[in-house]
């Protein structure tokens, strides 16, 4: 459980992006070098890149690297630096559940209407299924930090 | 404000003769409902690609598209018939397949996955172009690297035929032409021009190898916003439009050559004997086809073009 | 109304240090389900196929590229070389940035990917040299949206086909606009370096030593003669010349210099696609708050609105510069060229401007559109390569901005900028 609250989003993400950059490579070699393209890399690659977004989202809750502007929520009292913590984290997961909400219902429509990728022939579905995925994870990690932040307010407030 | 707005969108240029009728459209509904159909037109892939724009007609984001049949492949295999390289001659032969049972048959496989097809519009017959010679026959394309439509029938019928066909992004095309990245591609003639390709290509051939439609489909939630005799005034708005359209399509095309000629590119027409080399080598892209979208239909496409 | 709350719901959101992505999110799930127009599930169609792009995916790979070049030892050697070159002089480095980012962003054609490619390169060198990191991110920021007016330039190539102009003819027109901004930039650095008294200011190396470590840093110089011919040369596209950037340094870092292990390049994976992911959120984001501005035709009622009050050329194109700002600021630059050439052009050429000439204006106001906070995509970049806060680079960013509206004036009033080169060959 510790491992996978640790490394679960960073091992994916290491794991989804090395195999983009692979498949790009390749199709570079083989349009070049062997003369003969791949078809469906580029396809796969992009794919690959949309689930890196979403899974990244969450990963950016974990490490605390959204952008962010802070200059005016640094002018109330030190104190309250908790409370407009999670009250961000509160307006990302009426996001999230927004996106979630649409997006089921959206992923399950294409699947339904059964499109289908235009290289690799797989079920589109598959694509849209990655801001469900990625943002029900982040949910996770915020109802995580939304924790962190109220055991901070509670412990009188010096870390988080 | 007409009561009823139709949002309708694609991904052409303002310009395009798809983009003329759907204004058509918009002033002859409201002229013939009193002011209360109208149009509201996203041109330019404003609201997304065509891939994304039938999707939005799937979801009841937009209510009204016009795309070329390639993507529409990905909701409906069947539209695959289309992509069969040199199945027409010319557009005699198209409209009979298109406006006859072929179409409507394919038009109403639609519904299945929550899309109206109201009927075909003209992109234009696509021709090959490329920088590095002229094209007379299949023995001229070997090695050439040409960006193709991401639709598996066409990269197959460019491999067979011995060039390296690739995907590309629209967007990216004429870079990567003008860099050498790319030396062939292929097209409407009209697009050719609109995109300015004729900097960055020196020769077009006729090769019409396959004639792009312009699908036109609308959300089915729309007729049910109008009356019945609203919805008879837009079947006859769009079937005055599609011969408008299809008009203004063809002087597009002639005009488009003329200007190309103009400017010092290299238009060859191919007799039928160089026509031949090309599509002798089509056997294995046609059983392919058949394969997606079963046998007896292919057929029935095929004779219908005859 | 609409309007209202679409940017009054993201102000007030950005203010409540809400990330930006989100902001910009909501505030259009929120615009959209006020005005009916177009139900919400666009927004959860949107956050996929926005990011759904392959010249997109340059990002990514100039992101991992500059970190593993960084890591691997590619880039010190490369900055060794460039000290030989520029080591002399006050605000060297500063120079050699922008360059860079001339360089880089000609061929990505990318703001953010330029940023983040020189940025992970650069930076930590220059902070090295005794560089404020809020100043050289802002110097990077801004050079790095070059990349959409120096050829080639995926948005040029919208605007000549909506325009009906000629691709090369717009290309070659911003070629010394591009340079001029280049220049004014690093003339700012140069005053800034000079005045705070950074710089390198080293000695001027012997020959002898000169050549050893152009020798020490050949594999690393090879990267940009790899990149800058690959893609002239037709080899790959913008795209792909990043993956092999990436494939290069990942070699070179790996076996030649032997400066990377497994261990790091976990970490360098890791750390690419963290900022890939927080910087495409908000690109996904934003390009939805685009969309939505053009669903409820803003962009279009504010031209007509403002255009009404003026006839005076030199005014109108002056308010032309200003709305394109605006724009520029909130829109993603090739939604915003296919939005605004339709009504601004036919403006333009009655007040005589040159279709081209307007391009290059046109282009250029985007571009500073990329460092305009609060949506200025290149100081995202810059603040999560550098580490620093989105308000100190912002800041940092605005004297940066003057210069270049200083040379965006220059641009506009003065058309030969733009078409002299063009008549220049064609006579
Ligand atoms: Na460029
Ligand atoms: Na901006």
């Amino acid at each position: 459980m510790k491992f996978l609250d640790k490394y679960f989003e960073e091992i994916l993400l290491v794991a989804l992006i090395s195999i983009m950059s692979a498949l790009i490579i390749a199709q570079i070699f083989m349009r070049f070098v062997i003369g003969s393209s791949i078809t469906w890399s580029e396809e796969l690659a992009r794919y690959l890149f949309i689930w890196v977004t979403w899974i990244g989202t969450s990963y950016a809750v974990k490490k605390h690297a959204h952008i962010r502007v802070t200059a005016f929520s640094q002018k109330f009292p030190q104190r309250f630096s908790h409370h407009i913590n999670i009250m961000t984290y509160i307006v990302f997961m009426v996001f999230c559940g927004l996106v979630i909400k649409e997006g089921i219902a959206l992923t399950e429509k294409i699947f339904r209407f059964n499109q289908q990728s235009a290289s690799l022939g797989v079920p589109m579905g598959y694509v849209y299924l990655a801001p469900v995925v990625g943002l029900s994870l982040t949910v996770l990690r915020l109802l995580q930090a939304i924790y962190q932040e109220i055991h901070a307010i509670l412990s009188g407030g010096k870390t988080a | 404000a007409p009561e009823i707005t139709i949002k309708a969108a694609h991904a052409a240029s303002a310009t395009n003769t798809g983009h003329l009728a759907l204004e058509y459209m918009d002033k002859e509904l409201r002229e013939r409902t009193d002011g209360k159909v109208g149009l509201e037109i996203f041109p330019n892939g404003q609201l997304g690609g065509e891939r994304e724009l039938i999707e939005s007609i799937q979801l009841g984001n937009i209510d009204m598209v016009f795309v070329s049949s390639a993507p529409l492949a990905s909701f409906n295999k069947q539209f695959f018939a289309l992509d069969m390289p040199f199945l027409f001659e010319n557009r005699d032969s198209v409209y009979k397949v298109l406006d006859g049972d072929i179409g409507q048959e394919l038009l109403s496989s639609l519904d299945g996955v929550g899309i109206v097809g109201l009927g075909y519009w003209e992109n234009g017959f696509r021709q090959l172009t490329n920088d590095r010679q002229v094209v007379h026959t299949a023995e001229d394309l070997k090695g050439l690297d040409m960006r193709t439509m991401e639709n598996q029938i066409h990269l197959m019928a460019w491999r067979e035929l011995g060039t390296n066909p690739a995907p590309l992004a629209f967007n990216e095309l004429y870079t990567a032409l003008q860099q050498g990245t790319f030396e062939a591609q292929e097209g409407p003639i009209n697009l050719f021009r609109d995109m300015r390709f004729d900097e960055v290509q020196k020769y077009i051939s006729k090769t019409n190898h396959i004639y792009s439609p312009f699908v036109v489909l609308m959300n089915p939630e729309v007729q049910y916003r109008m009356s019945d005799q609203q919805q008879a005034i837009f079947s006859q708005v769009f079937q005055d439009a599609k011969a408008y359209q299809r008009g203004l399509a063809l002087e597009a095309d002639e005009a488009a050559t003329a200007e190309l000629v103009e400017k010092g590119i290299t238009i060859t027409t191919l007799t039928p004997e160089q026509l031949k080399s090309f599509s002798s080598q089509m056997k294995p892209v046609y059983d392919r086809v058949e394969d997606i979208v079963g046998a007896d239909f292919a057929k029935r496409v095929i004779e219908a073009a005859q | 109304m609409t309007a209202l709350i679409l940017f009054g719901l993201f102000g007030l959101l950005l203010m409540a240090s809400v990330p930006i992505a989100i902001a910009l999110g909501l505030a259009s799930t929120a615009a959209l389900l006020f005005s009916g127009k177009v139900s919400s599930s666009y927004v959860a169609q949107g956050l996929v196929t926005s990011i759904d792009s392959f010249p997109l995916m340059a990002v990514p790979f100039f992101i991992l590229a500059g970190n593993l070049m960084s890591h691997g030892g590619l880039s010190e050697r490369l900055l060794a070389v460039g000290k030989i070159l520029f080591g002399r002089f006050n605000g060297g480095m500063a120079v050699i940035a922008v360059v860079t980012c001339m360089f880089f962003g000609a061929i990505s054609g990318s703001g953010p990917a330029t940023v983040a490619a020189v940025g992970a390169i650069l930076l930590p060198a220059m902070t090295r040299n005794g560089y404020r990191p809020a100043f050289s991110s802002g110097l990077i920021a801004s050079a790095g949206s070059l990349g959409i007016v120096i050829p080639p330039s995926i948005p040029m190539v919208i605007y000549a086909s909506s325009a009906n102009v000629s691709v090369t003819g717009l290309f070659l027109a911003g070629i010394i606009p591009g340079l001029i901004i280049g220049l004014f930039l690093i003339g700012y650095a140069w005053l800034v370096s000079r005045r705070e008294g950074i710089g390198l200011k080293e000695p001027s190396p012997s020959i002898k030593q000169a050549l050893a470590t152009v020798w020490d840093a050949k594999w690393a110089l090879l990267v940009p003669v790899i990149i800058l011919g690959g893609i002239y040369g037709g080899v790959f596209t913008p795209t792909e010349a990043a993956a092999v950037a990436v494939f290069y340094g990942l070699i070179v870092g790996l076996f030649l210099y032997r400066e990377l292990n497994l261990k790091s390049l976990y970490q360098i994976l890791a750390d690419s696609a963290l900022v890939t992911a927080t910087i495409m959120i908000i690109v996904g984001a934003a390009t939805i708050f685009g969309r939505v501005l053009t669903i409820e035709r803003i962009p279009v009622q504010l031209t007509e609105w403002v255009m009404e009050f003026i006839s005076d050329p030199l005014m109108l194109l002056l308010l032309i510069n200003i709305l394109l700002l605006i724009i520029g600021t909130f829109m993603e630059t090739l939604a915003a060229v296919i939005i605004l050439t339709p009504i601004l052009l036919p403006i333009a050429n009655n007040i005589g401007v040159d279709p081209i000439h307007f391009g290059i204006i046109m282009i250029v106001n985007l571009a500073i559109g990329m460092i305009t906070p609060p949506v200025g995509v290149n100081l995202f970049v810059a603040s999560r390569v550098a580490s620093l806060s989105l308000e100190k680079i912002m800041r940092s960013a605005v004297p940066f901005l003057i210069v270049m509206l200083a040379a965006l004036l220059l641009i506009t009033y003065v058309p030969a900028i733009s078409l002299g080169l063009g008549n220049l060959i064609n006579s």
